[in-house]
């Protein structure tokens, strides 16, 4: 049974068969976020994140890596608007590249707008394999301000710099109590980003981890959702809409 | 892709293919011995030695998981001193050696990685005195392995404050957010501990991650 609107639009409009014949479906885009064991604060955020882009009109995937890698409540399945969450046996970096890349295909063929792949990457799996690996096109960091966090959030960095040294790498802080402490722990990292990986650092704002995050866990209803009116919620919206604006970027032709 | 030594015959090809890579993060080599016991008849990987004439103490980890990197670095020292110790025997029962005595010899260190802890101990154990090299297998041109290693680069001894780092000179990266101050004084609560405490409920079953 048709669940939405983009679901059944495509009876009222014409079919669009000359261009599907000289284009193929637009790329979905695929954005990793590693985390490490025990992080069920960053694994609330990218499933807040993830309902948000769809809230927004994506069809959005979040693939993490299993069985028993994750949080328990983080159960694999139908999400809320159509999210999907596929947990993967993974052993490694290329087993979750595989399955995005698959997930990343499944929802370009769909109708509809702008796609969107999650994809919850061990940040112990940076260092081992990631060379030649798409899945490190485009990493999204969440980090805090305190300096132990930087300092990991560096080393990722590093890790991912040198494995793909191409990579669009972006950074969103949580954990602030302003936004000027949130400026400056990104331009810090940014500034030495800049200087000894020769890399710009994209700015992907600002994510609110207070106690809506953990009622949103505790109660498996996403902010976006049941306290769409709260800061945590308009905190998602903005990151939500940078990643979604960025997948559109990349699908339009380059003058 | 990794293609990491499975069994004893991978490690001897493992261990083959990074003797021929060791000028690789040192220059020019002569190997003097090989698969030596040293201290508590542990095995010396390769004893070598420079143009220079400093000797070269090589040991490989064995792949001993977690942590093996830091046991490296604990057996390395030992053997280093072991060797240290008889090298004036050795020099008068062989006077041909090329090794010299003026000069420490260098601790060489081989493993897939080393984490930050071992980096820092190594260079408080021995700034100058302690190389380290990383090994990776990855896909080569006809498909086959092949063996790359590296020079870990040395930790500089200062202590990169990243939360200090001052953006010294202009930079390019933009700071974005559509939030204002005024998200942040209605804020509902305190943050969320780094990780849940005496949750069960929230803790991975898997640590291995």
């Amino acid at each position: 049974m048709a669940r939405e609107l983009q679901d059944v639009l495509h009876y009222f409009l014409p079919a669009p068969a000359a261009v599907a014949a000289n284009t193929s479906p637009p790329p979905a885009n695929l954005v990793s976020v590693p985390f490490a064991p025990h992080d069920v604060v960053r694994l609330a955020l990218l499933w807040n994140l993830a309902v948000e882009a769809a809230r927004q009109g994506a069809r959005v995937a979040l693939l993490v890596p299993g069985p028993g890698r994750c949080s328990p409540w983080l159960r694999p399945g139908a999400g809320p608007l159509g999210l999907e969450i596929l947990e993967v046996e993974a052993g490694e970096l290329s087993d979750l590249a595989r399955a995005a890349d698959g997930a990343a295909a499944r929802l370009a063929s769909r109708p509809g707008g702008r796609s969107l792949v999650l994809v919850a990457v061990p940040v112990a799996w940076l260092r081992a394999d990631g060379a030649g690996c798409t899945l490190l096109d485009r990493v999204l960091l969440l980090t805090r301000p305190e300096e132990r966090e930087l300092l990991e959030t560096w080393t990722a960095l590093g890790a991912i710099s040198e494995q793909a040294p191409r990579a669009r790498i972006g950074v969103s802080l949580f954990g602030v109590a302003s936004l000027a402490e949130a400026r400056r722990a990104f331009e810090g990292l940014a500034a030495l980003t800049e200087l000894e990986l020769a890399r710009p650092l994209a700015s992907y704002g600002v994510l609110i981890d207070d106690v809506h995050l953990s009622r949103s866990i505790v109660s498996q209803r996403p902010i976006p959702l049941s306290q769409p009116s709260t800061p945590a919620a308009r905190a998602l919206t903005d990151v939500a809409s940078m990643l979604l604006d960025d997948a559109r970027d990349a699908m339009e032709p380059k003058a | 892709m990794s293609a990491a030594p499975n069994d004893e015959s991978d490690a001897a090809g493992l261990r083959r293919a990074l003797r021929s890579r060791l000028a690789a993060i040192g220059g020019p080599l002569q190997i003097l011995a090989e698969g030596l016991l040293g201290e508590e008849d542990g095995p010396i990987d390769w004893i070598a030695v420079e143009p220079s004439g400093r000797l070269w103490v090589v040991l490989v980890d064995g792949g001993d998981g977690a942590g093996g990197d830091q046991r490296l670095l604990v057996r390395g020292l030992a053997q280093r001193a072991w060797v240290r110790s008889r090298l004036p025997d050795w020099r008068q029962l062989a006077r041909e050696l090329p090794a010299t005595r003026d000069t420490p010899p260098l601790l060489v260190l081989l493993a897939p990685e080393f984490s930050r802890l071992a980096r820092v101990a190594a260079r408080e154990a021995d700034r100058d005195g302690i190389r380290l090299g990383r090994y990776r297998w990855q896909p080569g041109a006809r498909g086959s392995a092949e063996l790359r290693l590296e020079q870990v680069a040395p930790l500089d001894g200062r202590e990169r404050s990243v939360a200090s780092y001052p953006p010294s000179r202009p930079i390019a990266s933009m700071f974005h957010s559509g939030l204002t101050d005024r998200d942040f004084e209605s804020n509902g609560g305190p943050s969320l501990p780094r990780y849940p405490e005496g949750s069960d409920k929230f803790q991975p079953t898997d640590d291995n991650s």
